[in-house]
């Protein structure tokens, strides 16, 4: 099967402080990672291995020191505009705070309504429809696109978020702790959503968070990730059943309430 | 009083406890006839989504509704008595004398972020000696007991004693927190989702240290929090709230293994994780 995200040896590091004289700090020290199209992936680790570094370089937002890159066949440091446009359609992102990631002043109509100009996904008189049918996809009524983003729960905006990522229909979507934020019961929600959407678009999805149990559910590869190092990688139902890196052991076991499975 | 199968010492008495604020355009009801019973030396949770008026509750027992913790006008009603070993103390509308006395030596209180509950300019051995303060023992000896504390903690040495609270990680400000907390040996520690923000390697460490101290002081600790898996790990008895009301109270075991109430059956059920039945995909056009 052809790879659509590719990378080997990559490496990133933050040069910190005051006129950057701060020691650097290693982000990543050598990855390489490759997802097939239309497979499911999951990112774990705890906060500062690096694991949404990893992601902003698959977004070409954060250009590594060292190592390849290539994504959607692209390779996303040396794009030239229009190519720079196509594979901004094609990658698409869903970020773990929903407040943050929409203009407070554009209803969420019209902020589903960007990506569609930009891309040219759509005539601008089906737009209306299009906008429709996307928020009738991830389970919101048509009525919301009036609504500005306050006006709406944080469960029903992580929706929108989800909703505006696929309205340019992108082949890799990739989500930066989309959960995290959300009550166990919305959580629920958004993850059957996730796996509804990522058949009927065909998405190559991969998921990141800290919450091994939330990692179980999206994905069904798995990447474990500690000081910038895969340190184990597989099957996610594999690694769970029988993790063979001593850090990966130590992550299940912290799981809180390992118990609770047989009281209930 | 004490609880009649455990022949535990009643601590803290909550009777038809409402909270609410005024908002612009209203008012809002946070907590509705809450009751409930904290025994001496017990681990009792509140657990409950945002917004189901846990942490409103919880600040209510500390009278932190008022400035200068908050601007929001807010209302409370009932009764909560805490019950000291020789006399009761009845907490709502207790002046500012009383309130802070009960702050001082007999209630503690953690924050899930730590860093905003913490002087960002003062040494951490002095942040935790200044908590001593209204303690009354030789002040020769608050010194040892503050670098005791800090070492039952984890965080032994002048490295972190002289340390500022942005040179400590996430899980060494809670840990600071705790010592803080504890350090004043409080009859009742209310930990507010005090491991929500950590990573679950470091959470597991400091829901440990949280049960060691309380062994050796025999604290009772009202833990909110979010978590189901939490609660089983560190409570003996749960309190499952649902827009500021109880909806179930009992054992842990009891109430995960029984549950009575279809919102506690939801929040069971709605855990992530390898066990989860996911509902019917809805159809769609």
């Amino acid at each position: 099967m052809k790879s659509i995200v590719e990378l080997s040896d990559v490496k990133v590091s933050y040069s910190g402080g005051l006129l950057h004289r701060a020691p650097k700090v290693d982000a990543l020290r050598g990855v390489s990672i490759r997802i097939n199209r239309g497979e499911r992936h999951g990112l774990v680790g705890e906060s500062g291995s690096g694991k949404s570094t990893l992601g902003r370089v698959i977004l070409g937002l954060v250009r590594p020191s060292h190592g390849s890159v290539s994504v959607a066949g692209f390779n996303p440091f040396s794009l030239s505009r229009s190519e720079k446009l196509e594979f901004r359609r094609r990658v698409q992102l869903v970020f773990q705070d929903s407040v943050a990631a929409f203009n407070p002043r554009l209803t969420i109509g019209k902020s589903l309504g960007e990506g569609l100009k930009i891309h040219n996904i759509c005539k601008s008189s089906q737009r209306p429809d299009r906008i429709a049918m996307l928020l009738e996809a991830v389970g919101l009524p048509q009525e919301f696109s009036d609504r500005f983003p306050h006006q709406v729960s944080g469960g029903q905006r992580q929706r929108v978020n989800i909703a505006r990522a696929l309205s340019v229909e992108p082949d890799v979507l990739i989500a930066d702790e989309p959960v995290s934020a959300l009550d166990v019961s919305i959580q629920a929600e958004v993850l059957d959503l996730f796996e509804d959407l990522q058949q009927e678009f065909n998405l190559t999805t991969l998921f990141i968070s800290h919450d091994l149990n939330v990692i179980h559910e999206a994905s069904d590869y798995l990447w474990v990730l500690k000081n910038g190092e895969i340190v184990e990688k597989g099957g996610t139902k594999q690694i769970f059943s029988g993790p063979e890196h001593e850090y990966t052991n130590l992550l299940l076991a912290s799981l809180p309430g390992q118990g609770l499975e047989t009281v209930c | 009083m004490a609880d009649p199968n455990t022949k535990r010492r009643l601590l803290l008495s909550a009777r038809d406890v409402n909270v609410s604020f005024e908002v612009a355009n209203g008012i809002v009801e946070a907590v509705r006839d809450l009751s409930l019973e904290i025994f001496a030396g017990e681990t009792l949770a509140l657990v409950g989504e945002s917004g189901s008026g846990k942490s409103a509750f919880a600040k209510s027992i500390l009278d932190m509704h008022q400035p200068p913790f908050t601007r929001r006008r807010c209302v409370i009603q009932g009764e909560i008595e805490y019950h000291r070993a020789s006399d009761v103390l009845q907490l709502v509308g207790a002046d500012g004398k009383t309130m802070r006395a009960v702050r001082e030596k007999e209630i503690g209180m953690i924050f899930q972020d730590a860093m905003s509950s913490l002087n960002p300019v003062i040494r951490l051995g002095k942040q935790v000696y200044e908590a001593l303060s209204y303690v009354p023992i030789e002040p020769s000896k608050r010194w040892l007991q503050v670098s005791e504390i800090l070492n039952e903690v984890g965080l032994g040495g002048t490295r972190y004693s002289r340390a500022f609270p942005h040179q400590l990680s996430g899980g060494q400000r809670q840990r600071a927190m705790i010592a803080i907390a504890a350090v004043r040996c409080p009859s009742l520690l209310i930990a507010d989702e005090p491991t929500t923000a950590l990573d679950v390697t470091v959470q597991a460490q400091i829901l440990s240290l949280l049960k060691r101290v309380q062994a050796s002081s025999n604290m009772s600790m009202l833990f909110i929090t979010h978590d189901l898996g939490v609660v089983y790990d560190v409570a003996e008895r749960v309190a499952v709230m649902c827009a500021g009301r109880i909806v179930e109270l009992g054992n842990v075991s009891q109430v995960f293994g029984d549950p009575q109430n279809a919102y506690t059956r939801t929040l069971l059920e709605n855990r992530p994780g390898p066990t989860r039945k996911r509902k019917a995909k809805v159809a769609r056009a």
